[in-house]
């Protein structure tokens, strides 16, 4: 955990000092492009997991279950702070 | 939109081509993609860097508008861990790292398969990505009911991108700014939440 925040915390630092660079504007795109790899390369590992494959409705079902909870709480959340805070009388 | 399709497609092509056994056996190394992880990592650190300050959104709605990010991550973790009674052979932390993806689904399926193992980074990657498409699908819907926040909430890490058209407008673009702050802050808590969650 320490070293994933190190290695953010570094990029924040960095990316502060080179924010006037032009070139930074790139950033996304480099993200998308590794993003697109290791999803790639996660489709793979779930592709020769054969437990993975036979149980796949039923992960699909867990994952359904577990955003529901995320989001009406969130939701529900939102509601209270808007109706206490941001509504205009 | 079309981004999630490009992800999802990429990951549905890894999971077909090794179901027919075509992937050469020294891409399934472990340690190659850890390494790409790191970096990613280091590029999203680049990327809240040099992003445009933050401040402005603040100086304009009042220091309320930090509550804005508070309530999206205390409800998450809340509902998470209320429906996870629902999932006996999970671990309330094991489900509140998928919770802790907050919509960003690319990175928190990917930090989660490293350390958990694939089979629940594919919950995170299926859980995250239901949620973008809640809020695509359901924002007119709970604005009406839950106000002009709800969507910013449920929207979590992608109301800075993927999610703010549709934000911008059932919540009006007066909510922009909220928006813009909340996914900047969210998105730079889910790589801190997730690591937090996988080592309890």
């Amino acid at each position: 955990m320490l070293n994933i925040i190190l290695i953010i915390l570094s990029g924040v630092v960095v990316g502060y000092f080179v924010r006037k660079i032009p070139q930074v504007k790139y950033t996304g795109t480099i993200i998308s492009l590794i993003i697109m790899l290791l999803l790639f390369f996660l489709g793979v590992s779930v592709g020769t997991n054969e437990q993975l494959v036979k149980n796949f409705s039923s992960i699909g079902l867990d994952a359904l279950i577990i955003t529901f909870g995320a989001t009406l709480g969130s939701v529900l959340c939102a509601w209270l702070i808007y109706s206490t805070f941001f509504k205009k009388p | 939109m079309k981004q999630s399709l490009i992800y999802l497609l990429l990951f549905a092509l890894g999971v077909i081509l090794a179901l027919f056994g075509w992937i050469p056996e020294v891409l399934l190394k472990d340690d190659i993609s850890k390494w790409i992880l790191y970096g990613l990592l280091f590029f999203v650190g680049i990327q809240i860097g040099s992003s445009k300050n933050m401040f402005t959104a603040v100086r304009r709605f009042g220091f309320k508008i930090v509550l804005v990010p508070v309530a999206t991550t205390v409800g998450t973790f809340a509902g998470v861990a209320l429906v996870s009674i629902l999932l006996p052979g999970r671990s309330l932390s094991d489900c509140l790292s998928v919770g802790a993806g907050f919509a960003y689904y690319s990175l928190s399926s990917i930090l989660i398969s490293e350390f958990r193992g694939a089979e629940l980074g594919t919950v995170a990657l299926l859980a995250n990505i239901m949620r973008e498409f809640i809020v695509l699908v359901f924002t007119p819907w709970m604005v009406r009911y839950f106000g002009k926040l709800s969507p910013i909430c449920a929207g979590g890490a992608t109301t800075m991108d993927t999610t703010l058209p549709v934000i911008t407008k059932y919540s009006g673009p007066d909510y922009v700014v909220v928006a813009l702050f909340h996914g900047m802050i969210i998105d730079f808590s889910v790589p801190l939440w997730v690591s937090f969650f996988l080592t309890l």
